[in-house]
């Protein structure tokens, strides 16, 4: 067989590429540009290493789990071992040749050009992201060195770390770290000793805490803080616990290297090793010292008063407790003693809680101060105390006690310029009574007992009487009982008339309050009003007072009566800013009531409390048309200055001077004096408590017409007074009765100059009293004025020629029972005193005839 | 006419094809390691390929320590060697592509020297 031409050009061009091929081999050998050759065949192929390459440094790379690639400045990737390519999840031949920026992290490109761009003369290390073939982010580290091997100039060498496998390791490591970090910064105190207790670490706060620095307790035993407060037990059954169970839990006192106790809260646990077998304890503690204090904090909270630091309610039980026991015990009575203060409402009300608080801290240090050392005093409301006395002996002998509290309070308290005055009343109860009686029990006795003495005037004690079953209820069941009996509508008004005694005209009526209590009957004010003194429901009652008046006003003109009522105001309600208003509101509401017919009461005492917000809102009144009147005149104290100032039209003088004027020349005196200042001041007067036809003939000779009284007509249900003011008619002693001049006064007061000279020597016989009342027939008044009348208009009337003898005679008699007395002859000066009575009689009788016109 | 007209059409694309500048290369580059030949290789070829065929080749790098089963085919190869596998026809040059002139030529980038 033959080859064709065509066949020997085609073998000769292959044999001479062939040829070319094996030359440009040789050429490159030659010229140094072939590092190795590679032989094929079935069994493998064979590599020859021409030079420069080391193959058993080159098998290690291969081999390696760390990806390894030479790289030129710009990032071309000259070469990778098979890790890399894994790494980058790509064939190994399509990673070298590229450009590893392909492969990294847009943002972690600057890493990597830094990492390339650093001078060859060391070695740098940096953590970025590579982006898998498949899009995943690999975060790698890597070395990189700059070889400064001849022929491999500008090759960077990195070596790739997989960050991710590692990742388990940095989690650990960050653990470690930050337990590391936890026990050095813990704010526990931490100590850890071998199995042997021998410190072994402490952290800062355990410095911090005990005082000692970490040097001074290595190797030392825990009992370096030891206080010696525990004894051997505790620490019995510490080691118990730590053995039993691996911890123990507690409080514990150790001592501070200064030797300071401290408490702390402590917590040991056994670290034990594989076996089983303990390697340490650890104890992780807390300073608790400053908690205890806290503790002990709340504790004072929660058994002291805030405000006075006094014992509250609560402790006050447990004292009242143990106070009983020890009572029973020791076989000797204990007192409880409930205290409220009266009047203190007014000057929170006036001056504000901050004064009223500070009044409440002077009074409690005083009123502590006022009891024994082993007495308790509490405060357990408001303005409410409480005082457990113990071993009193008997309640006379703790009366004492009771006065001392009555007037540490009473005393005036100064509060920047303010003196303040208030009083307390005290309810009194003694233990033991009887069998099975309770603490709540003693106190609400107590609290009884207190309410009594505020109703039997306040500035007192009341001592509960456990005989008596006075049924009543503590204050506060009182005040929700007003309270209810507003609602039900249990308050009414009764009217007492005033009259003019002169022309028997009827002037108008005085309202006044009534309860109709469904069990205790009808209930006069003193019997209520007291216990809401202080109370916001005083107000209320006053405006329900006003109203019912008005309708009542209402109610009598449509009968075709007018009648001006008055209506008594207290003095909370007189201070309320909204008085005013109040009262044009409740006039609106009655348009057939003339303003001018209603009148206003208000004592004396209260207007004056605060002249000029009381003249403010009087003279307010009257601007409404309504007019006041000053109620009790005479038991105040007020200034002339301040009466004047006063815009009121009436002064009722207190029913006390007029009852007592006819045998008391004191009495007439202050009436007299009340009269004038009346009239100098341009008020009108009217007398309370008229009782009989004499009172008013003296008040009439006194210049006073207006009066009020039992003696006149006592206070009825509204429904009567129509009848009443149809029957009334005036005395007819009181017909014709002159005003006595000036001049003429001794005259009226002769009756009760004369009956009171008469009682003094009466009782002076008796040996009651020391002296008579000096009183010689022209020393007396009337004396003077017989003198004086002689010659005078008086003088030709017979009974003044009648009077004359009698006066002397009974002057005379008088004289000679003293002498009697004098001379030790009692028992004969005693059997004339009929006798002397008999000769004032008739005096007194002459007296009523004589005519003062 | 038709006929006529778009047998000259695909004549002008051939030889439109056969013009360099439009031809795609695929080139394959044996290396063994990181010989300072095999750096040299690879960092000549890259600057050669960037020059004169950017954007138009592919270019593999094949370490034949690690993937000696990709030179199947081939009995002896030197290290470095590059092959042109396309366009045709196949050729190699041998050596660490220090001369550009030489490495053009063999890539049918330079006439070849008489």
């Amino acid at each position: 067989m033959t080859r064709s031409g065509r066949e020997l050009i085609v073998e000769n061009e292959d044999l001479r590429a062939r040829l070319e091929e094996t030359e440009e081999t040789l050429r490159a050998i030659r010229s140094g540009e072939v590092d190795s050759l590679v032989i094929m065949s079935e069994v493998g192929e064979q590599i020859f290493a021409l030079t420069g390459a080391d193959q058993s440094y080159r098998i290690l790379v291969e081999d390696m789990s760390e990806g390894a690639l030479t790289v030129n400045a710009e990032g071309l990737i000259i070469y990778a071992n098979r890790r890399f390519a894994e790494m980058l999840k790509m064939p190994l031949e399509k990673v070298i040749g590229g450009s590893i920026y392909l492969w990294v992290a847009p943002d972690s490109q600057p890493i990597l050009r830094s990492l390339l761009g650093q001078s060859a003369d060391g070695k740098c290390r940096d953590e970025l992201d590579l982006v898998s073939n498949e899009g995943a982010k690999v975060p790698i580290q890597f070395s990189a060195s700059y070889p400064l091997v001849k022929g491999m100039e500008g090759v960077i060498c990195l070596l790739a770390t997989d960050l991710s496998e590692i990742n388990e390791f940095k989690r650990n490591e960050r653990e470690l770290k930050l337990a590391a970090s936890v026990f050095t910064h813990a704010s526990e105190g931490i100590l850890i000793t071998d199995a042997h207790g021998h410190i072994i670490n402490v952290n800062d706060a355990f410095t911090r805490i005990t005082s000692y620095s970490r040097d001074e307790v290595l190797g030392r035993t825990p009992n370096i803080l030891s206080s010696g407060r525990q004894d051997k037990g505790f620490f019995a059954a510490l080691w118990h616990d730590l053995t039993e169970k691996g911890h123990w839990y507690g409080e514990i006192w150790n001592r501070r290297k200064n030797g300071e106790v401290y408490a702390e809260m402590l917590r040991i646990s056994a670290l034990c090793d594989s076996d089983g077998k303990v390697t340490e304890y650890v104890g992780l503690f807390s300073d608790i010292t400053a908690m205890k204090e806290h503790e002990k904090q709340l504790e004072h909270i929660a058994h002291y008063d805030a405000l006075t630091n006094l014992p509250n309610r609560v402790l006050f039980a447990d004292r009242m407790q143990q106070g009983m026991l020890q009572s029973l015990r020791r076989a000797q009575p204990l007192a409880v003693v409930f205290l409220d203060l009266d009047g203190f409402k007014a000057v929170n009300d006036t001056h504000g809680h901050a004064v009223g608080d500070r009044l409440l801290i002077n009074l409690s240090s005083r009123m502590k101060a006022a009891l024994r050392e082993g007495d308790t005093f509490a405060r357990i409301g408001g303005d409410e105390f409480v005082a457990l006395l113990l071993d009193i002996g008997s309640i006379a002998a703790c009366q004492l006690t009771l006065n001392r509290l009555l007037a540490a309070v009473a005393q005036p308290v100064q509060i920047d310029d303010l003196v303040l005055h208030v009083t307390a009343s005290l309810g009194v109860t003694v233990y033991p009574q009887g069998d099975g009686i309770e603490a709540d029990q003693l106190l609400r006795q107590a609290d009884q007992a207190m309410y009594l003495a505020k109703i039997a005037g306040k500035n007192r004690f009341h001592v509960f009487d456990p005989t008596l079953d006075i049924n009543l209820r503590s204050y506060h069941a009182n005040l929700e009982q007003i309270r209810r009996a507003l609602v039900q509508r249990e308050f009414l008004l009764y009217y007492q008339p005033k009259v003019n005694m002169r022309t028997g005209k009827i002037v108008g009526a005085e309202a006044l309050i009534r309860w109709q209590h469904p069990e205790k009957g009808l209930l006069l004010p003193a019997e209520f009003l007291p216990l809401i003194e202080d109370h916001p429901l005083n107000v209320e009652l006053g405006e329900w007072v006003i109203d019912s008046a008005l309708t009542q006003m209402e109610i009598w003109a449509a009968q075709g009566w007018t009648l001006p009522v008055s209506v008594n105001i207290s003095a909370r309600q007189l201070k309320q800013a909204n008085f005013v208003d109040r009262l044009r509101i409740l006039l609106a509401a009655h348009t057939k009531v003339n303003p001018n017919d209603l009148e206003m009461e208000v004592l004396e005492t209260s207007a004056l409390d605060d002249l000029i917000r009381a003249s403010d809102v009087i003279e307010k009144c009257r601007a409404l048309g309504v007019l006041f009147a000053l109620d009790d005149f005479g038991t105040g104290y007020s200034s002339l200055t301040y009466l004047k100032r006063l815009p009121v039209r009436w002064l009722k003088i207190d029913q006390s001077f007029v009852r007592d004027m006819l045998d008391d020349p004191d009495y007439l005196s202050i009436l007299t004096g009340v009269l004038s200042l009346a009239l100098a001041f341009r008020r009108e007067v009217i007398a309370e408590g008229v009782e009989t036809a004499a009172h008013g003939a003296m008040l009439l000779q006194l210049g006073c017409d207006l009066a009020q009284g039992f003696g006149i007509a006592r206070p009825m249900p509204a429904g009567e007074l129509p009848n009443w003011m149809v029957n009334w008619h005036k005395e007819p002693e009181w017909n014709n009765l002159p005003t006595v001049v000036h001049a003429d006064l001794p005259l009226l007061f002769a009756r009760a100059e004369h009956k009171a000279w008469v009682v003094t020597i009466e009782s002076f016989l008796r040996g009651e009293r020391a002296a008579p009342m000096q009183l010689d027939h022209h020393g007396c008044r009337f004396g003077a004025w017989l003198d004086s009348v002689s010659t005078a208009r008086h003088a030709m009337q017979p009974a003044i020629k009648a009077i004359e003898p009698l006066h002397l005679q009974l002057h005379e008699l008088a004289a000679d029972l003293c002498a009697l007395h004098d001379q030790n002859r009692n028992e004969d000066a005693l059997a004339k005193v009929g006798e002397l009575k008999e000769l004032l009689a008739a005096m007194l009788n002459q007296l009523k005839s004589l005519d003062m016109h | 006419m038709a006929d006529k007209k778009s047998i000259d059409s695909r004549a002008a694309f051939e030889q439109a094809l056969k013009t360099s500048q439009n031809q795609f290369y695929t080139l394959r580059l044996y290396v063994i390691g990181t010989s300072p030949q095999s750096v040299s290789a690879i960092n000549n070829i890259k600057n050669i390929c960037e020059e004169h065929l950017q954007g138009r080749y592919e270019l593999e790098v094949i370490d034949l320590y690690q993937q000696p089963q990709l030179a199947q085919g081939q009995q002896i190869i030197a290290s470095p060697t590059l092959i042109k596998k396309l366009p045709l026809p196949l050729r190699r040059v041998i050596g660490d592509m220090s001369n550009a002139e030489r490495v053009l030529v063999g890539l049918d980038l330079r006439p070849r020297p008489k």
